[in-house]
């Protein structure tokens, strides 16, 4: 059990290090957004996972297994609403796209909302 | 009982199954603590819950379908981050970004939330703005594939969608 959870924490160490590599390579916040929420919360959950597998021999009785697992369900739930709230937030707050990208269906709506 | 009671004991009986989970022992002076805390704490939140469906996840009828989310929603999740660490990797990066409109047709606030939340963890997609009234979500892309709003819509939340109609209706 214990090389699984070491290979789980070498799967979530390299996702991790995926979002900071984007983190600083991507052009613009919304991108940026898209790597650090989604590697890093797979990333965290591979890692939670580890340590509740290397835990998993104590018995289940031994608290800190069943914890990380919660952990990682919050974390499922509050990671994405926070990038929802940030991009949300970025766009209304006259953020540009990055020039290269291709389309902005929500444009049109938000200078709608500008005029009322 | 009528609705306010029993939002109140669904609430109560939700964060003490969390207490219970965190604290991981069945100590009395443990849960006699947690009844009183978890009491509290209902107290002060449970009209945040009354009037919606989020209590459908207490249901057992339910369970089987949040499992099986659950599973889908981790295989999408890993699919998406293996596509997405290759591009962030990858010296030439091949993104093309841009915001997409799709329609988007729920019964609830709650399927809304829970489908824009599998959104954001699935494949370069991050939510951005929901239209109620218009039946529409604007996707960001990280690699824009189709414009078309029903296309957008198959591919991007047809996954979760089914999901959300059961859970939340």
């Amino acid at each position: 059990m214990d090389y699984v959870a070491y290979v789980l924490y070498g799967i979530g160490a390299f996702f991790n290090f995926a979002g900071v590599v984007g983190i600083l390579r991507m052009p613009d916040p919304y991108c940026k957004l898209q790597t650090s929420t989604k590697n890093v919360t797979l990333g965290c959950i591979s890692i939670m996972l580890g340590v509740f597998l290397r835990e998993i021999h104590l018995g289940l009785l031994s608290s800190f297994g069943v914890k990380a697992l919660l952990l990682s369900l919050f974390m499922l739930i509050t990671n994405p609403t926070a990038s929802h709230v940030l991009a949300r937030a970025c766009y209304y707050a006259g953020v540009p796209l990055w020039e290269k990208s291709v389309t902005d269906h929500l444009k049109s709506r938000k200078e709608a909302e500008s005029d009322e | 009982m009528n609705n306010k009671a029993r939002t109140f004991v669904g609430v109560w009986f939700f964060s003490m199954i969390f207490w219970l989970l965190f604290t991981w022992s069945l100590d009395l002076q443990e849960v006699v603590f947690g009844l009183i805390l978890t009491f509290v704490v209902t107290l002060f939140t449970y009209d945040l819950w009354l009037d919606t469906k989020l209590l459908n996840v207490l249901n057992p009828l339910n369970w089987p379908t949040i499992i099986v989310y659950f599973l889908v929603l981790l295989k999408e999740m890993v699919k998406a981050n293996i596509d997405l660490a290759l591009r962030t990797l990858n010296p030439k990066l091949p993104i093309s970004p841009g915001i997409v409109e799709i329609e988007a047709d729920f019964p609830s606030d709650e399927a809304y939330t829970l489908v824009a939340n599998s959104i954001t963890l699935t494949p370069g997609t991050i939510t951005v703005d929901i239209d109620k009234e218009n039946k529409k979500m604007y996707i960001h892309w990280i690699h824009v594939d189709t414009e078309d709003p029903k296309k957008g819509a198959e591919i991007i939340h047809g996954f979760a969608a089914p999901f959300a109609r059961r859970l939340f209706s």
